[in-house]
């Protein structure tokens, strides 16, 4: 159907038929048409034929009749009778035209159309004939001629007829071919076109509503069919785009979220950077800005303008920060500058502070991020850097000011001293003439409330030096036992004026030597133990030493850590007062500032220098108790020179036994501690009857170490039956006692005795070592003694180092020299600065030991002077002596031309370490002298 | 916290530091008893001739000695008659070197008491 016939098409088209009714009545009207037309042609032809022939026959048939007729007439020669005749025949409407003729050929009569007689198709003579007797003859001819007028009519009548049925026929089929075509084709195409429509209009789809069993019915339903599919396929299509919709949608979705999620973070991003108020900026990896906030722009250019794209090099920013006038710095040498910025940047190292214009601070900080690129950060700080400046010079001032507060603490102490002194001179002196009992009350009161008054001052003296921080600590190897011995030795006769015990107990792990600062450890310990003493009433006071950490003892160079314990059996510090103790002016409470005295500022030093000492202190109370207070104190072990000595003590000690005596548990635990760590066998007892039962059944103690306060009997009755029950076989007896060597009536009892050695309590342990040596082996005492803790200078090559001593004062000429020979040394003495001079320029020495304060010519001129007169590489290593015991002194000393500075009374160990140091000096002094004299003579000064 | 006339402790100290023979302490104090009163004596001289160096001098060598032989009272003395010398602000020297020559004699008096030997 697809395929027309071209022409046809082409006729369609110029007809303009467009529709399948116009294209069918095309074909079917002319068909009609041409078959009516045959139809008509044939018939008509076929009538007219039988016309032509009946007229033809009526012709001849009215000829021969009409000849008989006539004939008669004619030969009558009744002419009116033939015209009648003729007349006659004329009204047959065939007949146009009749005449007669004679048969010479006259006319006789004629009727009609006489031309049509020749002319006409349908004429037709015949001869009349009159039989007359038996003959015939001819008498004329009748002529006639029939019109076919008549036949035209019909022809006409029918040719109307035929096209009125043909108009019929015509209007049928049209109607037919409509009605068939509307009913047939046209609904179900105008259906399917409708369906069609409606699925190409996005309508819904619907299936053409048409049955029929022809074609179109096949058609239709194969389009329903393909509707129905196109329908499922679109369903599914749908439901596939649907799916794929949602699927996109989501995904949309997703992607719109997580691209508004990423907008927002990248645009809260942008807003934190650009909200800081510091200046911000990201390079990467190859130093080209990727972003940066308004505040950076506006500190690198001047401007918040867009001078700095992303994508412009570190280098073009600093360029145009260097071009900026921004930077006071740039201004004189840009270049410089805009690389040392570059550099800066580059290594991105600790940040750093720039000056901007207008006074303005900057801090940059430049950091490389994880991905190799840079951020620069740089901060305002012109307001830190001001309030730090502010704070700078308020510290100044502050510290002036305490420095200024301190000093004036100092002198003011200073300034109070001196009139108290003469107030405690004075109340001595009273107290010492004769006065009645209420003057010498009062007297001593005077004097008590001076001294107390010397005692706080003191302390803020050295409060004050603490706060301004003027307290320098040595740094020295001491003897650790020797210090704390002794601290504990100098409060001996206190803690005995209150009948209260002191013992101190080192563990035997703690280290012989420390490196420190003795006096101030003393001063600690010191305060520590005469705070202790002076609220305990009854009772001990205990300190004990021990190492926190294991097995550093034999290491010289080890660190250390040392517990220092200082236990009291006193009153307590209630729970609430606790936090104030070591506070400045603060104590417990007012009452007991009352009732004991003091600043409260013992506890705060003492802390103070325990911290000093990178240490700490603690305390721990209970009422009417007693108090404990603990302090850690780190420190490097130290080696002793005499540590041989102690070896060989230790071993003449080892295996013997010893019987101890005291009544106190606390001193009878540590001496057996102490006895037992030096590897002897102690026997202890409290009491001095169940010692002398002791003695009695068990005889083989070595040694008997004997108390002298105790309840049942004293040291010197227990010693004294013990003399009794053994006498000469006694074995050799040491007495400690409290009391000191003033009390006569004591002296004089232990000399009738014969103790081995008396010691006072609590006993050093190298004197108890030494005593102990000395009781039982009395032959090496001296040999050992000379060797002993009184002589630790043995360690320096005493002969070749010599020694002048310059001092006016005759008792301290004496006093040095006994010191010195002591230590191995032979001193030359001197006193006076010239004399020193004059000695120094007779003899080499390498040590002078010069005083500082002498009449004529003091301590700096002599020893100015002798740098004049003595060749540098000869001058003898010059230490100060001097009373004045300020250890600010000592800078001024050693800036005045004194290599070393000893203060007097002069102590020992510190001397021992100068003269080594003087010694080391000389040594070197000599090499390098020969060195110098070997290449150059005379370069001396 | 009584400030004594002689620290015993200082005297210990002192019979260690020169070898811990009682005999050679017993010759210092001597010494000291010899040389006390002519320190103090030096004192007076040197306040009537206005010479505050010469005070100076013999204040802080008696100083010294008090210091060695523990004679705290009279090394404060001293002390504060040196520092007045060298502060110039000396005053009333006249009664200070008295209170000076007093504490000498009670120092000298205290240690004369103590017997010393070698126990």
């Amino acid at each position: 159907m697809a395929e027309q016939v071209p022409g046809v098409s082409r006729l369609h088209s110029f007809l303009g038929l467009r529709s399948v009714q116009a294209k069918i009545l095309a074909f079917v009207v002319p068909l009609v048409l041409v078959s009516t037309f045959a139809v008509f042609a044939l018939f008509e032809w076929n009538a007219q034929n039988s016309a032509q022939l009946q007229l033809q026959a009526k012709l001849e048939k009215l000829v021969r009749i009409q000849s008989a007729v006539i004939a008669e007439s004619l030969w009558n020669v009744a002419d009116q009778q033939i015209k009648l005749i003729l007349i006659a025949l004329i009204t047959d409407p065939d007949v146009i035209a009749a005449a007669v003729l004679d048969d010479r050929d006259d006319v006789i009569a004629e009727v009609g159309d006489t031309a049509a007689l020749g002319s006409s198709r349908f004429s037709a003579q015949n001869d009349i004939m009159y039989r007359n007797g038996d003959e015939n003859i001819q008498i004329g001819v009748l002529k006639l001629a029939l019109t076919d007028n008549r036949l035209s009519e019909l022809t006409k009548e029918r040719l109307r007829l035929a096209v009125f049925l043909a108009s019929i026929l015509l209007s049928a089929v049209i109607a037919a071919v409509l009605a068939a075509n509307r009913k047939v084709i046209g609904k179900p195409l105008s259906l399917l076109l409708e369906s069609i429509n409606s699925a190409q209009s996005d309508k819904p789809r619907h299936s053409v509503d048409w049955s029929s069993n022809d074609e179109i019915g096949s058609v239709v339903a194969a389009f329903n069919d393909l509707q129905q599919r196109q329908i499922a396929y679109e369903q599914k299509l749908q439901s596939t785009n649907d799916e794929l919709e949602d699927r996109v949608r989501e995904r949309t979705s997703g992607l719109l979220k997580a691209q508004s999620e990423a907008h927002e973070i990248r645009n809260q991003l942008t807003d934190a950077i650009e909200s800081i108020s510091e200046g911000f900026a990201l390079f990467d990896l190859d130093d080209l800005l990727v972003v940066a906030n308004s505040r950076y722009r506006e500190i690198m250019t001047g401007s918040v303008g867009n001078k700095l794209r992303p994508g412009a090099s570190y280098q073009e920013v600093a360029e145009i920060a260097a071009a900026s006038e921004r930077f006071p710095a740039a201004a004189e040498d840009p270049e410089g500058w805009v690389e040392r910025q570059i550099t800066r940047h580059k290594t991105a190292s600790a940040p750093f502070i720039q000056e901007m214009v207008g006074n303005q601070w900057q801090q940059i900080s430049n950091r490389r991020t994880d991905e190799g690129g840079t951020v620069a950060v740089h901060s305002d700080i012109t307001e830190i850097k001001r309030i730090s400046d502010e704070l700078k010079r308020a510290k100044d001032a502050a510290e002036a000011a305490n420095e200024a507060k301190s000093s004036f603490l100092a002198t003011m102490s200073h300034e109070i001293r001196t009139p108290l002194n003469g107030i405690i001179g004075m109340s001595t002196l009273l107290s010492g003439s004769k006065l009645n009992a209420e003057q010498r009350d009062f007297s001593a009161t005077i004097s008590m409330a001076a001294e107390t008054l010397l005692t706080i001052i003191n302390d803020i003296l050295d409060f004050s030096k603490v706060e301004a921080g003027a307290l320098e600590l040595e740094s020295t190897p001491m003897d650790l036992a020797e210090t704390i011995e002794s601290s504990v030795e100098l409060l001996a006769s206190k803690a005995a004026e209150k009948g209260i015990e002191l013992a101190c107990r080192i563990d035997n792990d703690v280290p012989t030597g420390l490196i420190g600062d003795p006096v101030r450890l003393k001063q600690i310990l010191m305060n520590l133990l005469s705070n202790a003493i002076k609220f305990t009433d009854n009772g001990e006071v205990v300190l004990s030493v021990s190492s926190m950490v294991a097995d550093a003892k034999c290491n010289p160079g080890d660190t250390t850590l040392l517990r220092f314990t200082v236990r009291d059996t006193g009153i307590g510090i209630p729970e609430d007062r606790m936090h104030r103790l070591f506070k400045s002016f603060s104590q417990v409470d007012a009452s007991t500032t009352r009732r004991f005295g003091g600043t409260g500022l013992g506890l705060v030093i003492t802390k103070r220098l325990i911290e000093l000492m990178g240490g700490d202190i603690g305390v721990e109370s209970e009422m009417g108790r007693g108090t404990t207070f603990t302090f850690n104190l780190p420190g490097e072990v130290a080696l002793l020179p005499d540590r041989g000595t102690r070896e060989e003590q230790l071993d003449q000690l080892k295996g013997n036994t010893v019987l101890i005596v005291d009544d106190n548990r606390t001193n009878r635990l540590i001496l057996n501690e102490k006895l037992r760590s030096w590897e002897m066998i102690p026997t202890a007892t409290e009491s001095p009857l169940e010692a002398l039962d002791l003695i009695k059944s068990n005889d083989d103690y070595g040694v008997y170490i004997i108390d002298y306060k105790m309840p049942e009997m004293n040291g010197l009755e227990l010693a004294r039956s013990v003399r009794d029950l053994k006498g000469a076989k006694s074995p050799p007896m040491i007495l400690f006692s409290s009391i000191s060597m003033v009390d006569e009536h004591f002296r004089k009892g232990i000399k009738e005795i014969g103790f081995s050695s008396v010691l006072t309590k609590p006993s050093r342990s190298g004197q108890l070592l030494s005593a102990l040596v000395a009781a039982i082996h009395p032959d090496e005492v001296d040999n050992l003694s000379s060797e002993s803790e009184l002589n630790p200078g043995s360690s320096l090559e005493a002969e070749d180092l010599h020694i002048l001593l310059v001092d006016d004062n005759m008792i301290n000429r004496k006093v040095g020299k006994k010191i010195l020979n002591g230590l191995g040394f032979s001193p030359v003495v001197v006193s006076s600065g010239e004399e020193a001079i004059k000695s120094c320029l007779a003899g080499e020495f390498d040590v002078v030991l010069m005083d500082i304060e002498m009449p004529d010519m003091d301590g700096i001129a002599a020893t100015a002077r002798l740098r004049e007169v003595i060749p540098m590489q000869e001058m003898p290593y010059v230490i100060a002596l001097t009373a004045n015991a300020m250890s600010t002194e000592r800078e001024r000393y050693l800036d005045s031309g004194m290599d070393d500075y000893l203060s007097k009374p002069i102590d020992i160990p510190a001397l021992i370490d100068c003269l080594k140091t003087g010694g080391a000096h000389r040594a070197k002094q000599r090499r390098t002298g020969e060195a110098a004299c070997a290449t150059e003579s005379g370069e001396t000064g | 916290m009584k400030a004594e006339i002689v620290d015993v402790g200082a005297l210990h100290k002192l019979l260690n530091a020169i070898g811990g023979d009682p005999a050679d302490l017993a010759e210092l104090i001597e010494d000291f008893n010899m040389l006390g009163p002519q320190l103090v004596d030096k004192l007076r001289q040197a306040d009537q001739a206005g010479d505050h160096t010469a005070m100076r001098i013999s204040a802080h060598s008696l100083k010294s000695n008090a210091r060695e032989f523990g004679a705290r009272t009279l090394e404060s003395l001293c002390q504060t008659l040196e520092q007045q010398c060298q502060d110039n602000t000396v005053q009333q020297s006249e009664q200070q070197i008295m209170q000076i020559g007093d504490a000498l004699a009670q120092a000298r008096n205290v240690l004369a008491k103590l017997e010393i030997d070698g126990a």
